[in-house]
């Protein structure tokens, strides 16, 4: 039985595997009567050569070999083509031999090159980050995403560089359009030199004014296959280890994969406070400035007067006050970032500490303004995705411009611009502010 | 580029005439309650003594309460003894945190309209401001500093309103209310009454009731409990009933007044109240064990006791002329006819019938013997 099956599978898996760039067949034996497929990417090509190709020249006859084969631990003999398909997508190699076929073990095992996320750290769950290599990678993704309508595409950017740069996409979710803009937008990129995602997805970006972005560039496999499964395209590139989804809508920037481990109800709390972050990080800069300066009958009196006592001090407007702070702030930010890690904590704890409190004793900044400070870039970081976190931060500045000129009018005036703004972004002519996920496409997938 | 040049100039623009908005908090000084008064002075009878009770900000906020700055000043209009005020200190003054406004009772005996009129249309003077009459006068109301208050001007403030304490002898009154119930017709304006105590204690447990634009008459502490429950649900208070040889105290829990007003054509028209609480016992003079029957006496009794002294309560308003309840209001909207029925009312009001039906029932609450 298993015989008969095992060569249909192979005819039957050459078909259904035909397109795919990393399926390989290949045909031994002095009359081809051997035949070997399997995925390149998954698969140790070290041992297919010393395991299988080498015997199956020095064997002497096929009925040895085959005895061969099937006395290695981890074979097993072809059955069902769904078995077959399950066993090649792990890194099992396909031999037929004459009318029976074995799946042997040559599963490529990479762990050194394998890190863990550091960018979008998690608590829970996988914690593999892709490498830069790109054969590794789509092996992160293939053994995560074990199913045959995992499509991969295989493209060149840049004239000098010549790097290598993969679309993934699951053939039967994904949307076509999307697809078929991507492919063009990549191709239509004309440059010398492709070193990163991010650089990537600046060229494929339609040209305007932006601020938001529209791809996420991340550097988590588990990201990468639950979107894909979303009906996401992914790309890949050779050489870095981020890759970018596409389209990309508001709220995916604000999705954790944690939320997907959490209890619901937890998960919702922490998105709900991401939002929250979102909120006060981009108003509490300018409603700072509004209240100091413009309508203190807003506030309660306690905290008018907490505000203008502690105030009271500083020589200059309040937003020459803000401005200040949250500029040491971002060079807070932006000097921890690029020091070694030794030099790192002394630099936080130099400017954080010590310049907050010698600030306000010095009567340069008020009290208030510290707190107000550490609130903003401590909700800031929040924000799951760096990019998005990048953006809100440029865009509190534009906020507080608002605010200075037309006060509290400003502020709310400016909320609303921002929703219209949003409102009008399209990601791959899917709008931007819709505020779910894009619904599942399964044509006869569950 | 064009585009991006003229969004640029519509934002810069407005920079320029923004300037005289953008005043720092440090550089204001806010005023937290205003007195207003006649002057003692025989010869500025007419005149405006306006008191300004103000936070100045200073230092560090953490110490126990600022010195309030209290700057008085005499002028022929409000407006303009403001103006005066505004020169006597450093910062500009700000308005936007007043919360009270203290009538003096010599003003209020003579006219509030004007000073109404002002603290109304004032843009930075909030309409949920508190106002109140002051005795014996609004400076010095004004001016107490209580041992209490961390802020100036904080003592009055929560003792006006109700995020303090909570009196049933107070009726709070917002500067909105005082002043629609100047204008509407039928329903007339009343004040709560401050009153000094030295050295340093505000008692307020009095109503002062006007008819559109003058004190008419002063109610005692118990008629401005009894004012209270009749316009206000779920007040909380105790009070005092003689039952079955004993005198008993209950806490009022939950309490609902309504009425209607039954007019006959022309002839007369009588006003029924319906009262309804529910309280639990809280005091047994000669601590006699408590039955149902008893219970039930003690609701009986104190109920015919609401009941005596609302009507007493409501004759004595009939007489000064005034309606704070909103009586005429009520009549208008149920029997108008577009021409007549203002007159209507000035013909029934002096000859009104009050019938209250109270139904208050006290429980006792368990104890542990």
């Amino acid at each position: 039985m298993g015989k008969k099956q095992g060569e249909q599978g192979a005819a039957w898996l050459s078909e259904k595997m035909s397109g795919q760039v990393d399926f390989e067949q290949r045909s031994l034996g002095s009359s081809d009567e051997i035949g070997l497929q399997y995925l390149s990417s998954l698969t140790n090509s070290d041992m297919i050569n010393r395991y299988i190709v080498i015997p199956s020249y020095e064997m002497e006859s096929l009925q040895a070999f085959e005895n061969y084969i099937a006395s290695f631990p981890g074979t097993v003999q072809a059955g069902e083509r769904q078995q077959i398909i399950e066993f090649v997508l792990k890194g099992f190699v396909l031999i037929s031999i004459g009318k029976s076929g074995y799946l042997f073990n040559a599963v490529k095992v990479e762990s050194s090159g394998v890190g863990e996320a550091v960018n979008e750290a998690i608590v829970q769950g996988p914690r593999d980050a892709f490498s830069e290599n790109i054969e590794l990678n789509i092996n992160l993704i293939r053994r995560r995403y074990q199913s045959e309508t995992l499509k991969i595409d295989m493209l060149t950017v840049g004239k000098v560089s010549r790097t290598s740069v993969a679309i993934l996409y699951d053939d039967e979710r994904v949307d076509r359009q999307v697809l078929k803009e991507m492919k063009k937008r990549i191709e239509n990129v004309k440059i010398d030199i492709l070193q990163s995602a991010g650089e990537l997805e600046k060229y494929i970006s339609p040209e305007r004014v932006r601020i938001f972005p529209t791809m996420i560039v991340t550097e988590r496999p588990d990201r990468v296959v639950f979107n894909i499964a979303e009906g996401k395209v992914a790309v890949l590139i050779n050489s870095n280890g981020f890759a970018i989804l596409a389209p990309s809508i508001f709220s995916d920037f604000f999705t954790a994969m944690d939320d997907k481990i959490q209890v619901p109800m937890v998960g919702w709390f922490l998105k709900t406070i991401r939002y929250i972050g979102l909120l006060l990080t981009l108003t509490l800069p300018s409603l700072y400035v509004t209240f100091a300066s413009y309508n203190p009958e807003i506030l309660k009196i306690q905290i008018s007067l907490l505000i203008a006592g502690s105030r009271a001090a500083v020589p200059y407007p309040s937003f020459m006050e803000v401005f200040l702070m949250l500029l040491m702030m971002e060079f807070l930010t932006e000097a921890s970032l690029r020091l070694p890690k030794a030099i790192g904590p002394t630099a936080t704890t130099v400017g954080g500490l010590i310049l907050g409190q010698a600030a306000t004793q010095a009567g340069l900044v008020s009290n208030i303004m510290i707190i107000l400070v550490s609130a903003v870039a401590i909700s800031n970081f929040i924000i799951p995705i760096s990019m998005m976190g990048y953006t809100i931060r440029v865009i509190k500045y534009i906020m507080t411009l608002f605010a200075i000129t037309f006060g509290l009018l400003g502020v709310v005036g400016s909320v609303v611009g921002l929703i219209m703004y949003l409102s009008g972004i399209r990601s791959f002519g899917r709008p931007y502010m819709k505020m779910y996920a894009l619904e599942i496409k399964s044509k006869g997938g569950q | 580029m064009k585009k991006i040049i003229c969004c640029l100039l519509a934002i810069a623009m407005p920079w320029t005439i923004s300037g005289c908005q953008f005043k720092d908090i440090d550089k204001r000084s806010f005023v937290l309650a205003i007195g207003i008064d006649r002057p003692e002075d025989k010869d500025k009878k007419n005149q405006f003594e306006v008191t300004l009770k103000m936070a100045i900000p200073e230092g560090d906020p953490t110490k126990r309460s600022q010195e309030p700055v209290v700057i008085t000043e005499i002028a022929e209009s409000v407006p303009e003894a403001v103006r005066l005020a505004k020169s006597k200190t450093d910062k500009e003054l700000d308005f936007s945190h007043c919360k009270a406004m203290i009538y003096g009772e010599s003003l209020a005996r003579d006219n509030i309209i004007p000073l109404v009129d002002w603290s109304s249309r004032r843009r930075d003077i909030q309409l949920i401001m508190f106002v109140a009459v002051g005795q014996p006068t609004a400076r010095e109301v004004v001016k107490m500093q209580t041992k209490s208050e961390r802020l100036p001007g904080n003592a009055l403030i929560l003792g006006l309103g109700k995020e303090g304490t909570e009196s049933p002898y107070i009726k709070s009154a917002y500067s909105f209310d005082l002043s629609r119930r100047t204008t509407e017709h039928g329903l007339d304006p009343f004040m709560p009454v401050v009153r000094t105590k030295h050295p340093d204690m505000l008692i307020i447990d009095r109503v002062a009731l006007f008819n559109k634009q003058k004190l008419v008459t002063i109610l005692s502490p118990d008629e401005t409990r009894m004012l209270n429950l009749l316009t206000s649900n779920h007040l909380r208070s105790s009070f005092k009933v003689d039952a079955e040889g004993n005198s008993f105290d209950y806490n009022l829990e939950n309490s609902k007044a309504k009425y209607r007003i039954k007019a006959d054509k022309e002839k007369k028209a009588i006003v029924e109240y319906h009262l309804s609480g529910k309280a639990s016992l809280e005091e047994n003079m000669k601590g006699t064990p408590v039955t149902g029957p008893v219970l039930r006496a003690i609701s009986k009794a104190a109920s015919e006791k609401w009941e005596r002294d609302s009507v007493k309560l409501f004759k004595k308003i009939q007489a000064s002329g005034v309606d704070p309840f909103g009586w005429g209001l009520r009549y208008y909207s149920r029997n108008w006819n577009n021409s007549t029925e203002r007159q209507d009312w000035e013909r029934l009001f002096p000859g009104l019938e009050f019938q209250v039906k109270a139904d208050l029932k006290v429980k006792y609450t368990g104890m542990i013997r």
